[in-house]
C-alpha cells in the first residue's frame, strides 16, 4: 500500500513538472511574463475586453501552428481559433483561474477544431480516428502549410536531402519557436554548436532553393 | 537585447544562411522583440542593396514556419474585434427583457426629458399589449376546448407590425431574438411545430436565432429564402427597395432566391454565407452577389446610429420617413447631392441642421414635416 502511495506521488510530482516546464516553455516563446499572463486571464474573466485582445494576440501564433499540426486546413483553423476565444468571451462568467492559460486556450481551440473536423467530415474523422493527440509530422505540416504547389514541390524536395538531425533543428526552430540557447539545453550542447549545424542545413538547401519574390 | 550590445556584426557580409540562422533577425522577422524590430527596420533602409539577399532569407523563413502572415493575421484581428463589438452590442440591446409580447421602444435621443416620456408611452402601450395578449390567450384556449383536430389547431400566426419612428424587440417561440426595425413586419407562428421553422419578414430585422441543427430555421421574404442553424444576422428587405441585404455577424446561412413566398419554389444558385460577408439581392435582374459590409452601416440601426453613404434626397428622405416617421420635402435648387455622415443617438433635426450646413441649405420644421430651401 504504502508503496504504491509513494509511486503515485512520484507519479504527481512528475506531471506537475512537466506542466511547468510546459507554462515556462511557453512563456517565453511568448516574451510574457506567467504573472502577466495570469492576471490578463484574470481581467478577461472580470470583464476587461483589452485583455482578451492581448491574450488573443500573444497566443494566435502559437495556436495557429500548434493547431495546425492536428488539422492542416488553414481557415478550419482560423475560424476554430475565433470560434474559441468568443465563446471564452461568452463564458467569461463562468472560468475557472487556471495555472497554464496557454495550455488552457489549446485546449479550447482543439476542441473546435476536433468539432469542426468532425461536422466537415464524419467519414473522414472516423477513419483517421483523430484524437486530440494526434500530430502529423513537421515535414507534412509545413508542406501542407505551403498554398503554391510549386512550393510544395521545392520544399518537399528540399527536406529530402537534409538529415533528420537537420530536420529536427528545423523543426525546434522554426516550428516550436525555441531559440538555440533553449534548443542547445536541449539537444545538451553548445549554442554555437547548433547555430553551425543550423547553417550547415541552411547552405545545403540553397541549391533546392531559387529566390523566389512574393506576390 | 543581447545582440545589439554584442558589438556590431559585419551584417553587410551577410548571405541568405546568415539571415536565417541570425536570432535577432529572426526576432524582427517574427516581430517579437521592439529593439529587433526598430534595429533591422532602420537598417533595412540604409541597405536596400541587401534587399535581394533578404528577400531570400525571407523566403527559407516562410518555408519553415507554420504562422500566418501580418495581413492575415491582421484580418483576423479585425473580425474578432468586429464580433466583439457585436457581442457588447447585442448584450446591451437583449438586456434582461424576457417579456416576448412586449414591444420595447428604444429611445432615439440623449436627452432625459424625451427619455422619461418615452418611458411613459411604452408602460401605455405595454398596459395595451399585455390586455390584448390575455384576450388572446383566453381566445386560443377557448378555441382548444373547441376543437380537438390536432395540436396544430393551436397554432396561429402573430403578426409584429413595428410603425415607423419605433423599433421593436420580440422573442420566438424557440427563444430565439429578433430586433424589428422601423416600418417592418414579422409573423411568425405561437409555437413552432413540424421539421422547421419558419418565419416572414417585410423590412428590416436583426435576428439572433437559438441553435437547433433539428430544426433549420427559415426566414422567408418576398423573393429571399434564408437557411440558418444557429446564427446572428441582419436582414433587410423593404419592398420600396430594390435590394434585399442579408449581412452575417456569426455562423453560417445559406440563401435562396423563391418565386414568392407561399410556393418557395426555388430559382437559380444558393448562396452561403460566412462571417463578415453579405449576400446582396437585386429586385430588377434577380442577382444575388457577396460582398463585405460595414457593420455600422448594417447593424447599427439598433444602436441608434444612422450611417449616410453618399446618399442622395431620396435615400435620406425615404429613411427620415421610416426611422422618424418625418416627411423631408426638398424645395431648394440643390435636386442632386450626396451626403456622408454618421450619427449616433442623434435627434432628426439635428442631422437636418449638419446636411444643410454641408450642402448650405436652409430648412423649416413644420409638425413632422421638414421643408428644405
Amino acid at each position: 500500500m504504502d508503496n504504491k502511495g509513494n509511486r503515485e506521488k512520484k507519479f504527481d510530482e512528475i506531471k506537475i513538472n512537466a506542466n511547468l516546464t510546459v507554462i515556462i516553455r511557453l512563456a517565453i516563446l511568448l516574451k510574457l511574463q506567467i504573472s502577466r499572463i495570469n492576471e490578463l486571464w484574470n481581467c478577461m474573466r472580470a470583464g476587461d475586453a483589452n485583455a482578451l485582445k492581448e491574450l488573443y494576440n500573444s497566443f494566435y501564433q502559437y495556436l495557429f501552428s500548434a493547431n495546425f499540426a492536428v488539422c492542416t486546413h488553414r481557415e478550419m483553423v482560423k475560424d476554430s481559433i475565433h470560434e474559441a476565444f468568443i465563446s471564452i468571451w461568452v463564458n467569461r462568467d463562468k472560468l475557472p483561474s487556471v495555472t497554464s492559460v496557454g495550455g488552457y486556450l489549446n485546449t479550447c481551440v482543439r476542441r473546435k477544431v476536433i468539432d469542426a473536423l468532425k461536422k466537415e467530415s464524419p467519414l473522414q474523422t472516423a477513419l483517421l480516428r483523430i484524437d486530440a493527440e494526434h500530430e502529423f509530422p513537421y515535414e507534412e505540416v509545413i508542406i501542407a502549410f505551403q498554398e503554391q504547389e510549386a512550393t510544395r514541390q521545392t520544399l518537399k524536395e528540399a527536406l529530402s536531402h537534409l538529415t533528420t538531425k537537420q530536420k529536427e533543428l528545423i523543426r525546434l526552430r522554426f516550428f516550436e519557436n525555441k531559440n538555440y540557447e533553449e534548443i542547445s539545453q536541449l539537444l545538451g550542447c553548445e549554442p554555437r554548436t547548433i547555430y553551425n549545424r543550423m547553417y550547415e542545413a541552411v547552405e545545403r538547401l540553397r541549391h533546392y532553393f531559387s529566390v523566389r519574390h512574393p506576390s | 537585447m543581447l545582440v545589439s550590445n554584442e558589438g556590431m556584426k559585419d551584417y553587410l557580409s551577410y548571405g541568405v544562411e546568415d539571415f536565417v540562422t541570425d536570432e535577432s533577425y529572426l526576432r524582427y522577422y517574427f516581430r517579437e522583440n521592439e529593439a529587433d524590430i526598430q534595429f533591422w527596420t532602420e537598417w533595412l533602409g540604409l541597405h536596400p542593396e541587401k534587399l535581394d539577399v533578404v528577400i531570400s532569407a525571407n523566403n527559407y523563413i516562410d518555408a519553415f514556419s507554420v504562422r500566418v502572415s501580418e495581413s492575415e493575421f491582421q484580418k483576423e484581428q479585425q473580425r474578432f474585434a468586429q464580433a466583439l463589438n457585436n457581442l457588447s452590442l447585442d448584450d446591451f440591446f437583449f438586456q434582461d427583457n424576457n417579456n416576448t409580447e412586449k414591444p420595447d421602444i428604444y429611445t432615439l435621443d440623449n436627452s432625459h426629458k424625451v427619455r422619461k416620456l418615452k418611458r411613459r408611452i411604452i408602460g401605455v402601450v405595454a398596459f395595451f399589449v399585455v390586455i390584448a395578449g390575455s384576450v388572446l390567450y383566453l381566445a386560443l384556449h377557448q378555441n382548444k376546448g373547441g376543437t380537438l383536430s390536432g395540436e396544430s389547431a393551436n397554432v396561429m400566426q402573430i403578426e409584429k407590425y413595428v410603425p415607423k419612428g419605433e423599433r421593436a424587440k420580440i422573442t420566438l417561440p424557440d427563444g430565439s431574438e429578433v430586433a424589428l426595425n422601423a416600418d417592418s413586419k414579422l409573423t411568425y407562428p405561437s409555437k413552432f411545430t413540424g421539421s422547421s421553422r419558419e418565419v416572414q419578414l417585410t423590412g428590416e430585422a436583426y435576428f439572433r436565432i437559438q441553435n437547433d441543427p433539428k430544426h433549420p430555421f427559415h426566414v422567408i421574404s418576398k423573393n429571399l429564402a434564408i437557411t440558418v442553424l444557429g446564427t446572428s444576422f441582419n436582414m433587410q428587405c423593404y419592398p420600396n427597395k430594390s435590394q434585399a441585404k442579408v449581412a452575417l455577424i456569426t455562423g453560417k446561412v445559406r440563401l435562396d432566391r423563391i418565386s414568392d413566398p407561399v410556393n418557395k419554389q426555388v430559382l437559380g444558385e444558393a448562396l452561403v454565407l460566412t462571417p463578415s460577408e453579405m449576400g446582396v439581392f437585386n429586385n430588377a435582374n434577380f442577382s444575388l452577389k457577396e460582398t463585405k459590409y460595414d457593420i455600422e452601416e448594417e447593424t447599427g440601426w439598433q444602436q441608434g446610429i444612422v450611417v449616410f453613404k453618399n446618399a442622395d434626397f431620396t435615400e435620406i428622405a425615404d429613411r427620415f420617413d421610416k426611422l422618424y416617421n418625418i416627411r423631408l420635402i426638398n424645395q431648394s435648387p440643390k435636386t442632386e447631392f450626396k451626403f456622408k455622415g454618421v450619427f449616433t443617438n442623434t435627434s432628426p433635426e439635428e442631422i437636418i441642421k449638419s446636411i444643410c450646413l454641408s450642402k448650405k441649405l436652409s430648412y423649416a420644421t413644420n409638425g413632422n414635416v421638414i421643408t428644405i430651401h
